[in-house]
């Protein structure tokens, strides 16, 4: 097995895979991320996806627009999100509480709106649903090896690192940014200064709606084209892991959810190889979450103890998050 | 803000009281059998309907049942849905089968398969005096087949056969492939015949286990895997909801042609998603509803009493397995490709060939392997 998972490395169509595997993975990572970094989590990922997939699906259908679909999936994603603000800020729940609530009524939710529409409850099958659709770039696709791993993705995959570079440009270099990181430091000392944390964090939030809509979109609108129950399936719960090993580092983020991607390759690929138990093969991109959190959280330990930096400021934010 | 949440909060409090009343009408049977006339009633107790696959293909053959006439009785049939999660919680299904067997109103009990038949057997001990039918059994429980229960199983071993010769007949690259939602025993009961007849003709397929019946992107990746990497023309999906993602990754592809499952998936295709439907050459059907239909029947001859303890292998013969050879299959098949899936439904049903059935094969975990392997071919990646 180790032997071809480096002759693996060497080919284009591995690469292509991974990028397209990364996608969802990156948007929910994202998602996470900006909203843990102003200061209040949103465990809801997975369910805001859901929602999403099923609100850009019905949205393509009904507008007979796949645009219209993707705006209607985003704007889904945005509310969904702030529904953990109006219920933590506003009404002063747990956003963790509120995040478990949202993730066990979302997939129900979902099938009932599905149900009341379609008459279904399994899958969005019997709409006629426009798709987003693929992209070849013009030159690059010529290219051999480049063109293979770059050109022919889905639209989503090319909008994420699109997003992934405005995030990083709109987190580490605009005022706003600033303003969203300080507030995730420390929420009295930004207050001291002038920044409105409550409106801060309503920002932060729907931004992060936008991105688990845009993963819940790469799902239904553009990877299949249909709503099927249970099709996000873990991978919003793995861009929260990867925002976990991150620990407001956006370079991390990106890096641990490739790797979380990369064993998603190698799980899809060595699955039809009967030489190995298929159960364990298909439980790897899971199994590697939990190894890479504890190996980092050990890492994390250890630097805690000889004093470095980082740690300490991600003490101090802990401190005062509540 | 506050005054516009209650309004909605009291708006959707509304609504669900209202879904739910109109739940309630559906699950109530729908006429009282008059006096003068014979009249059976036929509980189905299935977990939702709506999966456009397994359960609807039995809720509307029962639907389709209900209200029929056999032989002057009248057959009243009745679906409960009992998990619209799929959760599987024991104390819930403990329930539905005392709200069906306490007052003794059904004749038949109908329930089961592999993730749910548990709580069949459980009624079946609770209520001896109660008829039972298992539609879609794939293991007994330990004291053996209940007395009270006619247990049906599917030759999907010789359906398997069927779909792996018409396969082969297709294949252009000489290479097939098929998506198995679990490798389990029962799963693989599919495959087994598949296996077995690619093996004797030299043809080499793919097996992929994404061990998901609900992940689409997952099913339409590995496809792709399948088509890229190992060059499979005839993929055959074997997994639910999933399987949809394997329809959409042959439907980009048009060389590649696929085959669907428990239902006609052409018919169900061809309205909303014709791209979808054209790559659908015909599907492999698990005839549930033929299977309740035929118990019911057998209740108003008289007949099941016999069967009621015992496990029943219904094949081709009585239209429990079979592909859809609806007017796409006519269409685009070969005449000599119709006469030999042809030939081969009649010798398999004639019993003229032998066929691997994993699932009756007591040493399965030793056997298993070799007939899986026989021909197989891994997909890996290419330089």
């Amino acid at each position: 097995m180790i032997a071809s998972v480096f002759k693996m490395f060497g080919s284009a169509s591995f690469w292509a895979l991974l990028l397209r595997l990364a996608t969802p993975i990156l948007f929910a990572a994202m998602g996470a991320f900006v909203s843990s970094a102003s200061g209040i989590a949103n465990i809801a990922i997975e369910a805001i996806m859901t929602l999403s997939a099923l609100g850009g699906v019905l949205g393509s259908y009904f507008t007979q627009s796949a645009l219209m679909g993707c705006v209607i999936g985003l704007i889904v994603g945005i509310l969904s999100a702030l529904l953990i603000s109006l219920f933590s800020m506003k009404l002063g729940a747990s956003p963790i509480l509120v995040g478990i609530a949202l993730n066990t009524f979302a997939d129900s939710l979902a099938i009932f709106i599905l149900y009341t529409i379609t008459g279904q409850k399994g899958t969005s099958a019997s709409l006629k649903t426009p798709t987003l659709g693929s992209v070849d770039i013009p030159v690059l696709k010529d290219i051999p090896f480049i063109g293979q791993i770059f050109s022919g993705h889905y639209v989503t995959t090319y909008i994420c690192w699109l997003v992934i570079i405005l995030t990083a440009i709109m987190i580490y270099k605009t005022p706003l940014g600033l303003r969203i990181r300080s507030c995730g430091l420390n929420d009295q000392a930004a207050e001291t200064a002038g920044i409105n944390v409550n409106k801060m964090r309503v920002l932060a939030l729907a931004l992060s709606g936008v991105y688990a809509g845009f993963g819940g979109l790469f799902l239904s609108l553009n990877s299949i084209g249909l709503f099927s129950k249970g099709m996000v399936s873990g991978l919003g719960w793995m861009g929260i892991a990867a925002n976990g090993i991150a620990s407001s580092n956006f370079v991390i983020l990106i890096l641990s959810s490739l790797v979380f991607a990369v064993f998603r390759a190698v799980s899809a690929i060595f699955s039809t190889n009967q030489a190995f138990p298929t159960d364990l093969v298909n439980a790897l991109p899971y199994f590697a979450v939990i190894v890479i959190l504890i190996v980092t959280g050990v890492v994390k330990r250890i630097g805690q103890r000889k004093g470095s930096n980082d740690v300490v400021l991600g003490e101090v934010r802990d401190k005062h998050r509540h | 803000m506050k005054k516009l949440f209650k309004v909605v909060l009291v708006a959707l409090m509304v609504l669900s009281l209202v879904a739910c009343g109109g739940g309630a009408n559906e699950d109530t049977p729908a006429e009282e059998p008059t006096e003068e006339t014979n009249a059976v009633n036929v509980a189905v107790l299935i977990p939702f309907r709506g999966d456009q696959s397994y359960f609807d293909t039995i809720a509307n053959g029962a639907d389709k049942l209900n209200g029929t006439n056999y032989n002057g009785t009248d057959i009243n049939v009745t679906v409960f849905e009992c998990d619209p999660e799929g959760a599987a919680e024991a104390s819930n299904w403990a329930n539905w089968f005392d709200n069906v067997c306490e007052e003794g109103e059904y004749d038949l009990v109908v329930s089961g398969n592999s993730s749910y038949e548990a709580f069949l057997y459980e009624a079946c001990k609770k209520y001896p005096d109660q008829k039972f039918m298992n539609f879609d059994m794939s293991a007994l429980p330990e004291e053996g087949c209940p007395a009270n229960c006619y247990c049906v199983q599917y030759a999907l071993d010789d359906l398997g056969y069927v779909v792996g010769t018409l396969s082969a007949a297709l294949t252009k690259t000489g290479v097939v492939g098929v998506v198995v939602g679990m490798d389990n025993q029962a799963m693989n009961q599919f495959i087994s015949g598949y296996c077995q007849v690619l093996a004797d003709k030299g043809v080499q397929y793919v097996i992929d286990y994404p061990g998901s019946f609900t992940d689409t992107d997952k099913g339409k990746l590995h496809t792709e895997q399948m088509i890229e990497q190992a060059n499979c023309d005839v993929i055959w999906q074997v997994a639910g909801g999933l399987g949809n993602g394997v329809i959409a990754a042959c439907a980009e592809n048009p060389d590649v042609w696929c085959v669907g499952v428990d239902q006609d998936q052409y018919a169900q295709f061809k309205e909303s998603n014709p791209d979808w439907a054209n790559t659908i050459i015909t599907s492999a059907l698990k005839n549930s509803d033929v299977a309740i239909e035929y118990a019911v029947h057998l209740l108003v001859d008289g007949q099941l009493d016999g069967k009621l303890g015992t496990v029943e292998a219904l094949g081709i013969p009585v239209n429990g397995v079979g592909i859809a050879e609806n007017d796409y299959y006519n269409a685009n098949i070969s005449e000599e490709i119709k006469a030999e899936v042809a030939e081969t439904l009649a010798k398999v049903t004639a019993g003229e060939i032998e066929v691997y059935d994993c699932l009756a094969d007591p040493d399965y975990e030793a056997n298993w392997p070799t007939y899986r392997d026989a021909n197989i071919v891994s997909v890996t990646v290419s330089e």
